[in-house]
């Protein structure tokens, strides 16, 4: 009888702490008390690092809350554009989406319009709420190098948008300003599907195309004079990309190299990176052991004349299907917590301006760090979510076009497994014939494959399989012969690096972007050619200055074998830049954000 | 024996754990009506509502419009939803209004006297008030501000060209009741007058000028508290000068580390929204909720929030003894218009 009662209690047992047990998230793996709610927040990554700052601290407070009221907030770095696009597509909680946030704290509430936007375009409630309260600020600005700035009247005369943009219009470039060893004026800007300072820019681009300062209308967009505008402004740029940082750490080495004042000559950033790179550290992080320097060419911020937008950081706690009353609590109080003057200083300290208007604006936003703090003196009007999406199509077909060789490595390391069942090949194979997509119709795009002795006659190393040609009409075939790839035997990294990189400078067309993607999941092997110093040379010397056929070397590095520390130099060497995707599940999303530089 | 006592401990804690578990996934309780005390109240109010300690309260905060809304479209015979609402005079009565015209009984009660009050204001930058001071040549108010919408930009108005364009604020009059009730203090400072029906509103001359201020506000808003909050924060690039309530307005610039920067105007005419409680018609715990929002409780909230309350200390000008609006029909006359207008 004992042992039935004991047996009973045992199953009641089971059957207890399955109904009270903690949902998946609050598993305590991660240290949220038994009973918190899960608070999790998708942030954009500028603020990661101080957002986990501060959720450690909130996460602490809440051991002297009630257990049915705690909270655990826990932070995942998630771009604005990548998070906004997962939003409108309910968000499926896969290993690579992360968790689906309570809140989303995206660089611009301009992003939660966006959403909102393609919710209805699919006849769906809004999840962003309106009104939510800023975090902390930056404006969007036009980096500068100092003397580049002063050759336009700065600082005592305005500069305005329509200023640069009638310079980059101008064939003269820089030489119609008493500055012909600056050569063309060359603009750098991100691509607007994932930056929130490239969409901030490209608004205040149709603002200064329409002669507008509010209102932008659907109309406005659709003028041929504006469409003409837009693309000469395009054509100034030098590529474009996922992330700023791209060109503030190219800027870096080229101010290291004497040649900043060639590289680029206006960026559209924020704020608070000018301020990282006048301090010495452009990707505003500092490693153990970095010591920042400043730039020997400091960059001064232009505040648009006609006016700017900011990046507002807004903390919207989602009315999404799966946020729970409690998580909806527990995130305004996390939301309060960062509000707090003490936790406002923090802000400043990392060189964004203080949501909470309590804390007053100080160091490091003043003029030592080349910012203004009394700017911006008026802003642009963040459009209807209708125009705003527009714009972003509309950038999509007005970009700069392409030209871009995708070098694939074949090599026998290719046919291993990825982890998953599938082999790197495999995997990489699908990423590339997805990322096909992101190009438009005009861009010319070819396919070239690298291993030693994949032929018996020369080139031995690599074979073009499809040759660079509109993409519009070859789309089919390159991703055929994609999906016919089969791995071969060793990595002649830098014979293809070079080739390929020179072969595109033979045929460079001024009217494009040009560029080599390669991508390798190994180490150099070829025995005939293992000069890294003479490669980086070659690389380097068709890149600097004022050479007139910039091409550009993106570099993907694929799995646990691949030197990223090569490619990355191979990348910088012709002011590019490298892409790790050592886990090969990664693959999909950064062939993605490479792509997204043409 | 032994085992009847272990399946009925068995039984208790699975119940145990079923409401242990409901509890953490939000769902109610399991048996009966619940017996909570539910008050909404508009977004201005918010503060005071969630400062309101009551352990069985429940507050929900919408904008006034919502509210109004859905007690308008309500059957006859239905429940409310709510035991109190409270909000800014006169939405109770435009509700009232609205049913009786669709020829639906009443859905709620006659509303309490004001529990607190608070004024119109206009937070400004002192640098551009001055500018818009002469080129006004009258105080700021309502009237000049519309003028200056007219005018479009700060160089029309004397002002540094790089000021761009003119930008005022106020919540959406379609919305929320701080919208409205700025939008007819508005009004009230172009005609003149308080006493004005729609047809004063049909006037080409107002629709002109409204239309003008109306367009000059960007096309999706926040509060009026967001919009200080804002302005405060980004420096006067968003925004020039900001209508809203004194209490969601004061606090915040009297905080502020730029507060020596800005002005809060009472433009005049002063209007003020008055705060009211209106309960259910029927059901529900309305004599309680009553006691708590209107007695010391209520209006300590009210009074922390920034609200005037009767017997406390307050800062700025004495309010004028009414509202200084016009009747609920023509208030509910110019949320129409605003709309018909956008």
């Amino acid at each position: 009888m004992r042992t039935r009662a004991v047996a009973l209690f045992a199953i009641l047992a089971v059957l207890l702490s399955a109904c009270v047990g903690l949902r998946k998230d609050e598993s305590g793996a991660d240290g949220p008390r038994k009973g918190c709610a899960v608070v999790d927040v998708a942030s954009s990554p500028e603020k990661f690092e101080l957002l986990t700052n501060l959720a450690a601290d909130f996460n602490k407070t809440q051991s002297e809350v009630l257990e049915d009221k705690c909270a655990f907030v826990k932070i995942a770095k998630k771009s604005s554009g990548t998070a906004a696009q997962q939003l409108a597509d309910g968000w499926q909680e896969t290993e690579a989406n992360g968790p689906r946030p309570t809140i989303w704290s995206p660089s611009a509430s301009s992003w939660g319009a966006v959403v909102n936007q393609r919710l209805s375009e699919r006849n769906q409630g809004a999840i962003v709420p309106a009104g939510a309260r800023s975090f902390m600020l930056t404006p969007l600005i036009f980096a500068m190098p100092k003397p580049m700035a002063t050759a336009l009247g700065w600082p005592r005369t305005p500069i305005g948008f329509a200023d640069l943009l009638a310079l980059a219009r101008d064939p003269k470039g820089w030489a119609g300003k008493g500055h012909p060893e600056w050569g063309a004026f060359k603009l750098g800007k991100t691509n607007p599907n994932f930056s929130t300072s490239a969409l901030s820019a490209t608004v205040a681009q149709y603002y200064a195309a329409t002669g507008k300062q509010r209102d932008l209308t659907l109309e406005d967009l659709n003028r041929p004079e504006v469409d003409a505008f837009n693309r000469d402004v395009e054509s100034a740029v030098v590529h474009y990309g996922d992330i700023t940082l791209t060109f503030l750490n190219n800027w870096f080495r080229n101010d290291v190299r004497g040649t900043a004042l060639t590289y680029v000559s206006a960026v559209a950033v924020e704020e608070k990176s000018l301020i990282d790179y006048n301090r010495g550290n452009p990707d505003g992080i500092t490693d153990p052991g970095e010591q920042p320097k400043p730039p020997r060419v400091p960059l001064v911020a232009i505040y648009p004349k006609e006016g700017t937008l900011f990046s507002d950081n807004p903390v919207f706690i989602l009315d999404a299907p799966w946020v729970t009353a409690r998580q909806k609590t527990g995130a305004r109080a996390f939301e309060a917590f960062v509000q707090r003057p003490e936790n406002q200083r923090k802000v400043l300290s990392f060189g964004f301006r203080p949501g909470n208007p309590a804390v007053a604006i100080g160091a490091p936003i003043d003029p030592a760090n080349g910012v203004d703090p009394a700017q911006p003196q008026t802003t642009l009007r963040v459009p209807s979510p209708e125009v705003l999406v527009r714009i972003i199509d509309k950038w999509g077909q007005l970009r700069k076009a392409a030209r871009v060789l995708l070098v694939i490595d074949v090599s026998g390391s290719m046919g291993d497994d990825a982890g998953n069942g599938e082999t790197k090949l495999e995997l990489a194979k699908r990423a590339a014939i997805d990322a096909l997509g992101q190009f438009k119709p005009e861009d010319e795009v070819g396919l070239r494959i690298f291993s030693t002795n994949l032929s018996s006659k020369e080139p031995k190393d690599y074979i073009d399989l499809v040759p660079v040609g509109p993409i519009g009409s070859q789309r089919e075939a390159l991703a055929s012969k994609i999906s016919d790839l089969i791995p071969t035997e060793g990595t002649p990294l830098y014979t293809v690096a070079r080739t390929s990189y020179d072969d595109m400078k033979g045929k460079y067309d001024p009217t494009r972007i040009n560029a080599v993607l390669l991508l390798t999941d190994g180490k150099n092997e070829d025995p005939r050619n293992s000069d890294l110093e003479g490669t980086l040379r070659s690389l380097r010397a068709g890149s600097e200055g004022l050479s007139s056929t910039p091409v550009r070397l993106f570099t993907i590095a694929y799995g646990g074998g691949a030197d990223l520390g090569i490619l990355r130099r191979l990348a910088e060497a012709t002011n590019a830049a490298a892409y790790d995707a050592s886990d090969p599940e990664t693959i999909a999303k950064v062939f993605t954000a490479v792509v997204s530089n043409f | 024996m032994k085992s009847v006592l272990a399946l009925v401990a068995a039984i208790a804690m699975v119940l145990g754990a079923i409401a242990v578990r409901n509890r953490m996934d939000d769902k109610p309780t399991l048996g009966g009506e619940p017996t909570r005390m539910k008050l909404t109240c508009a977004t201005e109010l918010a503060a005071a509502c969630e400062a309101m300690a009551a352990d069985d309260l429940d507050v929900i905060v919408e904008p006034a419009s919502d509210t109004a809304e859905r007690l308008t479209g309500l059957p006859d015979g239905a429940r409310a939803g709510l035991d109190g609402w409270l909000v800014p005079a006169p939405w109770p009565q435009i509700v009232a209004e609205a049913r009786q015209r669709a020829g639906r009984t009443t859905v709620l009660a006659a509303p309490s006297a004001a529990i607190g009050r608070t004024p119109v204001v206009v937070v400004a930058w002192r640098e551009r008030a001055a500018v818009l001071e002469r080129s006004c040549k009258t105080p700021v108010g309502w009237r000049c501000i519309g003028d200056a919408a007219r005018a479009q930009t700060w160089k029309t108005l004397g002002g540094n060209e790089l000021w761009g364009p003119f930008k005022p604020f106020h919540a959406d009059a379609t919305r929320e009741a701080s919208g409205l009730v700025t939008a007819a203090a508005a009004a009230v400072s172009f005609l003149g007058r308080t006493d004005f029906s729609s047809a004063d509103l049909d006037e080409d001359a107002f629709t002109d000028w409204y239309s003008e201020l109306e367009r000059s506000l960007p096309p999706t808003r926040s509060t009026g508290a967001a919009a200080v909050q804002e302005t405060l924060a980004t420096g006067p690039s968003v925004y020039d000068v900001v209508g809203a309530f004194e209490s969601e307005a004061q606090p915040l610039v009297a905080a502020s580390a730029r507060r020596g920067e800005l002005q809060v105007i009472y433009p005049s005419p002063m209007v003020t929204a008055d705060a009211v409680l209106a309960g259910a018609a029927r059901g529900g715990r309305i004599d309680d909720l009553a006691r708590l929002v209107t007695g010391e409780e209520g209006r300590r909230s009210l009074a922390d929030s920034g609200w005037r309350v009767e017997g406390r200390p307050t800062v700025g000008p004495p309010l004028p003894p009414g509202n200084g609006l016009p009747s609920p029909g023509a208030l509910e006359a110019l949320r129409l218009k605003t709309k018909e207008i956008r």
